[in-house]
């Protein structure tokens, strides 16, 4: 069953990033991503994820490369279309639940009686009405991010970049999040790109896994996920699931290794 | 996990009342009240007592007028309605124990000042005696009434307009490198010359007294204004900045919803802090040849040596004062709710 090649999404050609005076983060780094694709990167920690996602997003620059986006160059042009779940999770301490996710919308240029009826309606949905008017600091740590999930997701962006969002959440809040995030994708077919360092996080949401390696980051592999695309009926402990992530767990050890003596070179 | 799911699922409210003090929780105790109200009206007793038992000494034939004994029975009448309030309204503790604290200090005060003055050991004009400073306000109410109105206008046109300046141009500032790029040069130059120096300028270039004050209260309050605006708009979080950014939001929105809002507490401590530097240039600023003014009224009683008249008109300006702060709290409270007691002078 051949078809004609997908339309591309998130396009990385070349990409070089220093940052000053000499850290090298990223080094002729090449990914193609196809529209509609739920990707995860993995890699050991300071090999450039948050960089690569920051670029994407169009919030940092970068020396030398193409990063486009649907065929279109990003450019440092931040967008709603290429939005991102922070790990920080980032709300607006000075709005209340309700008014973050109507921020979002309204960005978005959605007249403002419409937006707030628009964020009501996601609150009601996450079953969070008791904390529709509560400030972020009166909310836990899980009910916060379910807000930022809300906030990102409620605009509907083409690309949805993430930066290990979930992993400072307890088990509960992060499967829910993990599901909420999978029927976005799977209802939508919008790009989602998961930065993580759980490789069962990675392996249980994407389609596939990209590798980067200790720095500079350089993408090593890349890992197709056959499991079907309702990820949501697969059981966390099956043996198929369990198979990918020791491939992967043996692939990124060595990885590992070098990053922390590089990281011993460095003196940390 | 169930504390994983309690802490998921556990009310709004809840951190709230952690960050509660105790003593807030549970109203004072009979034994304080008791204490409170007891202390207080022995020493108004004293007040009292000093006042009407000890002879003048060195008194003239001329009998002056007595203010302090209505004023200590209306204080002795104040302990008796609040001392009933206590115990009818449990929960008004908390604001009954407040005003027993500054009667009993006021009382503490007024004692060793009303024997000194029975007993001649300070001498009017310039330490007259607490009946004396009592009087002005009757006596003098509607002078000093036209004198509080005049102040208010001048102080709150002027500082209105320094603040006004001070959060646009910490803003400019804050927001757009090439505007502070071209004046940041001149903001340190100008800004830290004293309102008081300008005078001899402002006398020149404007028409009237009225305007010369305005614009000297003004210049006081908008430098600290600006530079804490301006240190507020750079210290707003980057993370927020590219939350916003990556959320669509354009240069308008980030301004007014982020930047703003983000500054605003330091916004709040500039103009708290000029507040205070806008009392002290009224005062300059009145001795310039108003028709009326608290700082005019100073200079005037002093002029007479009717010092008991410079003593009644400083009180009034602190409380002047307080009166003006608690309304900037207020405002402020309102637009910081969202912080929840993290940041409080
Ligand atoms: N703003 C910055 N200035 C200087 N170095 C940075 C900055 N941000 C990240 N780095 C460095 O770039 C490398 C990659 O960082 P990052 O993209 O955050 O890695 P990861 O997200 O994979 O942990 C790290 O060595 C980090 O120290
Ligand atoms: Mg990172």
């Amino acid at each position: 069953m051949t078809t004609s090649l997908p339309p591309a999404g998130l396009s990385v050609r070349h990409l070089h990033k220093i940052y000053p005076p000499d850290i090298v983060a990223l080094y002729d780094v090449n990914l193609e991503l196809p529209l509609g694709e739920f990707t995860a990167i993995i890699g050991p920690s300071g090999c450039g994820k948050t960089t690569l996602l920051k670029i994407a997003a169009g919030i940092e620059t970068y020396q030398q490369g193409a990063v486009a986006f649907a065929g279109e160059a990003i450019a440092g042009n931040p967008s709603w279309k290429r939005s991102v779940i922070y790990q920080d999770v980032r709300l607006f301490p000075w709005l209340s639940a309700q008014a973050n996710i109507a921020f979002a919308l309204e960005s978005k240029g959605i007249p403002k009686a419409e937006a707030q009826q628009q964020a009501r309606e996601w609150i009601v949905r996450q079953g969070l009405e008791a904390y529709a008017d509560a400030y972020p600091a009166e909310l836990s740590g899980g009910t916060r991010q379910k807000i930022g999930v809300c906030r990102v997701l409620a605009s509907q962006p083409d690309l949805v970049l993430c930066d290990e969002p979930f992993s400072a959440l307890d088990w509960n809040a992060r499967e829910s999040l993990q599901h909420d995030l999978l029927h976005y994708w799977y209802e939508q077919r919008k790009s989602v790109l998961f930065v993580t360092h759980n490789v069962e996080e990675a392996v249980y949401l994407a389609q596939r896994v990209v590798l980067m390696s200790a720095r500079p980051g350089v993408i090593k592999e890349i890992v197709d996920v056959p499991l079907p695309d309702e990820r949501w009926t697969v059981r966390r402990d099956s043996p198929q699931l369990l198979d990918i992530a020791r491939y992967v767990n043996n692939h990124i050890a060595d990885e590992v290794r070098k990053a922390q003596l590089l990281e011993q070179e460095l003196g940390y | 996990m169930t504390a994983q799911e309690l802490q998921v699922t556990r009310p709004a409210a809840e951190p709230e009342s952690v960050a509660v003090a105790p003593d807030a929780i549970l109203p004072p105790s009979n034994r304080i009240i008791n204490l409170g109200a007891g202390v207080g009206v022995v020493l108004w007793l004293l007040v009292l007592a000093a006042h009407r038992l000890i002879p003048q000494v060195g008194a003239s034939f001329k009998v002056p007028a007595d203010y302090l004994t209505p004023v200590a029975l209306v204080v002795l009448g104040i302990f008796g309605v609040t001392f009933g309030i206590a115990y009818r309204l449990p929960t008004q503790r908390p604001r009954v124990l407040a005003i027993y604290r500054v009667l009993i200090v006021l009382g503490a005060v007024l004692i060793p000042w009303e024997v000194a003055s029975r007993l001649a050991w300070i001498k009017p004009p310039f330490f007259p005696s607490p009946s004396k400073v009592i009087g002005v306000y009757i006596e003098d109410s509607s002078k000093l009434l036209l004198s509080i109105a005049y102040s208010m206008r001048l102080l709150v046109v002027g500082y209105l307009i320094g603040c006004i300046a001070g959060v646009s141009f910490g803003l400019a500032l804050g927001w757009s490198r090439r505007v502070s790029n071209w004046s940041m040069f001149w903001i340190r130059l100008i800004g830290p010359i004293p309102a008081t120096a300008w005078i001899p300028l402002a006398i020149v270039i404007f028409p009237n007294s009225f305007t010369a004050g305005v614009f000297l209260i003004a210049f006081a309050s908008w430098f600290p204004v600006m530079m804490l605006t301006w240190s507020g708009v750079a210290g707003v979080p980057k993370a927020l900045l590219e939350a916003a950014q990556t959320l669509g939001a354009d240069e308008k929105r980030l301004l007014r919803q982020v930047v703003i809002p983000a500054a605003l507490p330091s916004v709040f401590v500039g103009l708290f802090m000029s507040l205070g530097t806008a009392f002290a240039i009224l005062i300059v600023a009145e001795m310039l040849g108003v028709k009326a003014g608290l700082g005019w009224y100073i200079t005037w009683a002093q002029g007479w040596s009717e010092y008991h008249k410079v003593y009644a008109a400083m009180l009034v300006l602190g409380a002047l004062f307080i009166t003006v702060v608690s309304g900037i709290f207020k405002i402020r409270d309102r637009l910081l709710g969202w912080q929840k007691g993290i940041l409080r002078w």
